[in-house]
């Protein structure tokens, strides 16, 4: 058990119809940048029958965060509820985050001096960032804060099979198991795809 | 062990009443989907949470204050001076040479700056320096290829080399000794390889972090974000070591032999000097000098 609740995504990959619509819909709702995907939707197995899986990645709120763990200058912050941010005036956009991530989930803008990589972008979960709360600043530099607001974040929120589901660990977890007496295993094996620690042998 | 945790997570969602905790289901899935995503990336992560930084700051201290000990000790070389000035530098090499000075003053700094970032602050003073530190790279990219060329046949080891580190180069001593070296002593040369071969490692590596979007695969890694894992860990060991170095050199030529910065800034030193420091190279000059 977590000390207390964190929020995590979990992708049904038996649920999944590879529609893509959770990464446009994060992408027109947080008004992002053409070659920022927060979310990407991923095929595993292409074409190998009984095997094929399509699901949704993006940041998975690592509970170790190796990302928080590398950054130089330190802009990372967990939330008390499990979600991972970060503060876009202090990053420098070295893109060591990138490098710790097990998913790619770190994206850069090219919109620095020289064309140089900017500053980083990722999933915030819907939760907006450091800047105040539904400020303008806030919604510029990380989107909605839809958390805040009390809703669904927007890619979950749109998925019309429910595969993509987000909330309290528990909660979550009951989901699965709910699923999983009604169907059995997914495609994987062993266990249904969800996300705890990145790197747990350290 | 999988088929006994595949068992729990069956016995688990058969008996939802038994101990049961979330954990147990969401976690650890992908490897199922990114085999080997683990290997460069725990490494990458280990290496930078535990160790770069310890060993930029060792080497920084340990080296400043063994740099310090020498001076306060030994003390710097000072030779007699004699007035007859003999020419070792060129103006093309000297012009060289502090292009890629300048390259390692903007890139030392700004490199260290940014392995300490989070003691700056981050935010604008620590990205104008990555910025700087690309400038750097640039200076260093124009002037390491000539650096290389006008002085890679000096470089090469030579018999003298030996007797320079039996007498520790000279340095170990206030007497004036004959080191044997030629016209550079092996202390430069180790300096020189570092400094290009390294130097190149450094900026290939440097480069491809910049890009970001290597377009190539190394062989021996699997995924194109393992390419930059290594690249980052290659470029952070490697700058240690060229860290000393740099200091090393800084502290010679700063403070530990007078005369060896006008050296560089004229492009003559005095016949003293090299009659001591580089005495096989005297030995040669001489013979010259005097047919
Ligand atoms: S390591 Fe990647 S997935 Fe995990 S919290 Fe950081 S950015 Fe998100
Ligand atoms: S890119 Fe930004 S957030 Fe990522 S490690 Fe570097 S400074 Fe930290
Ligand atoms: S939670 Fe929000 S920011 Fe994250 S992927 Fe979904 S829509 Fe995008």
């Amino acid at each position: 058990m977590y000390k207390y609740s964190r929020m995590k995504f979990y992708c049904d990959e038996k649920r999944c119809i590879d529609c893509h619509g959770c990464e446009v819909a994060c992408q027109v709702g947080n008004d992002l940048p053409v070659n920022i995907a927060r979310r990407k939707v991923i095929t595993v197995n292409e074409g190998i029958e009984g095997k094929e899986y399509s699901m949704s990645i993006s940041c998975m709120h690592c509970t170790d965060a190796p990302c928080a763990q590398v950054c130089p200058v330190q802009c990372f912050y967990i939330r008390e509820d499990g979600i991972v941010l970060h503060d876009k005036d202090k990053c420098i956009g070295c893109g060591y985050c990138l490098y710790a991530c097990p998913f790619g989930a770190p994206q850069f803008p090219k919109d620095g001096a020289f064309g140089t990589r900017g500053v980083m972008d990722k999933c915030t979960m819907c939760a907006g960032g450091p800047a105040p709360t539904f400020s303008e600043k806030e919604k510029r530099l990380y989107g909605q804060n839809r958390i805040a607001e009390g809703k669904v974040p927007l890619c979950a929120a749109m998925c019309s099979t429910n595969a993509l589901i987000v909330g309290d660990a528990e909660h979550v977890a009951d989901i699965i198991r709910e699923r999983r007496m009604a169907y059995g295993h997914g495609v994987l094996d062993e266990t249904p795809y969800g996300w705890d620690i990145a790197y747990p042998n350290e | 062990m999988s088929r006994l945790a595949s068992l729990l997570v069956t016995l688990i969602t058969i008996f939802p009443g038994v101990a049961y905790a979330a954990p147990d289901i969401i976690r650890q899935q992908l490897p199922q989907s990114i085999p080997h995503y683990l290997k460069w990336g725990s490494l990458f992560v280990d290496l930078q949470v535990n160790y770069f930084k310890v060993f930029f700051l060792v080497a920084l201290i340990a080296i400043v204050v063994v740099e310090f000990l020498h001076y306060v000790v030994i003390g710097p070389k000072k030779y007699r001076e004699s007035g007859n000035k003999i020419k070792v530098y060129n103006l093309f090499m000297r012009i060289v040479h502090w292009v890629a000075a300048l390259s390692f003053t903007l890139l030392v700094p700004t490199g260290l700056i940014m392995v300490f970032g989070k003691f700056f602050g981050g935010g604008g003073f620590v990205r104008t320096m990555r910025v700087l530190h690309f400038v750097g790279a640039v200076l260093f990219v124009v002037s390491v290829i000539p650096l290389f060329f006008m002085w890679v046949l000096d470089m090469l080891p030579e018999s003298g080399d030996i007797k320079w580190f039996l007498v520790g180069g000279g340095y170990l001593t206030k007497r004036d000794v004959e080191t044997g070296a030629g016209k550079f002593n092996p202390g430069q040369k180790i300096w020189f390889w570092i400094a290009t071969v390294l130097g190149s490692l450094l900026l290939i590596t440097g480069f491809l972090m910049y890009l970001r979007e290597p377009s190539f695969v190394v062989p021996f890694v699997k995924y194109q974000i393992d390419s930059l894992r290594l690249a980052a860990i290659i470029h952070n060991l490697t700058a240690v070591l060229v860290l000393i170095m740099f200091l090393i050199h800084l502290y010679m030529s700063l403070f530990a032999v007078r005369g060896s910065l006008r050296s560089m800034i004229t492009g003559y030193k005095d016949e003293e000097e090299v009659r001591y420091m580089h005495s096989s190279f005297y030995e040669k000059i001489k013979k010259q000098l005097t047919k």
